[in-house]
């Protein structure tokens, strides 16, 4: 949550949320989140667990790439 | 109500002694809540009252920190806390750990951003706006 955050801090082009899952089930249950931290990106879970800096901007720049 | 101990209230000092730039942080409440939330320890509880006296608290403890209150009567994800341009928290502060409500602020009060070169530089090559929500449960 701490990378998403820096990451909005750090560029124009992203917006982060954090979502405390037990808080609200439903927001959870929607994207099918069952572990967490779950990363949610523009609406589609995207994967769950910590990943380094790197990748998960690799991610996100991939996300360009494919549906862009 | 005092929601942090003196030695909670100390560490926070410490860390915010550091702040180095102004850091807004807004704090909407709804509605009164659906239903208590029920966290370890069983004890229940109105998110809403809670997260305002933590968050208060905590704003207090810096004249960097400044905090705006906002009650919304339309329905939404509250409590919700915005932490300057970066990330909205939605759920009750208290439920994850103090520290990233702390380390929250300080990296909103960063004059530089604690990311590396090359993950700065990647972000700039961003074509499209991207919305991420990570979804957390207390620790």
């Amino acid at each position: 949550m701490l990378l998403a955050h820096r990451l909005a801090l750090a560029s124009p082009h992203v917006t982060a949320a954090g979502v405390e899952a037990s808080e609200f089930p439903l927001s959870a249950d929607r994207y099918g989140v069952l572990a967490v931290p779950a990363v949610v990106v523009d609406g589609r879970l995207a994967w769950a667990g910590n990943v380094p800096e790197a990748t998960f901007v690799a991610r996100l720049l991939a996300r360009d790439a494919v549906s862009g | 109500m005092s929601v942090l101990g003196e030695r909670e209230l100390d560490a926070v000092r410490q860390a915010f002694a550091a702040l180095e730039r102004d850091v807004e942080l807004t704090l909407e409440l709804g509605p009164s809540a659906e239903g208590a939330v029920v966290l370890t320890g069983r004890r229940e509880l109105d998110p809403g009252p809670e997260a305002l006296a933590l968050v208060e608290q905590v704003a207090e403890l810096s004249e960097r920190v400044r905090l705006t209150v906002h009650q919304r009567e339309e329905p939404g994800r509250y409590p919700a806390l915005q932490f300057g341009d970066g990330l909205v928290f939605h759920g009750l502060p208290w439920g994850y750990e103090l520290s990233s409500l702390v380390y929250g602020i300080a990296d909103a009060s960063a004059a530089e951003s604690p990311l590396s070169a090359e993950t700065r530089t990647a972000l700039e090559s961003l074509e499209r706006p991207v919305e991420l929500e990570v979804y957390v449960t207390p620790t």
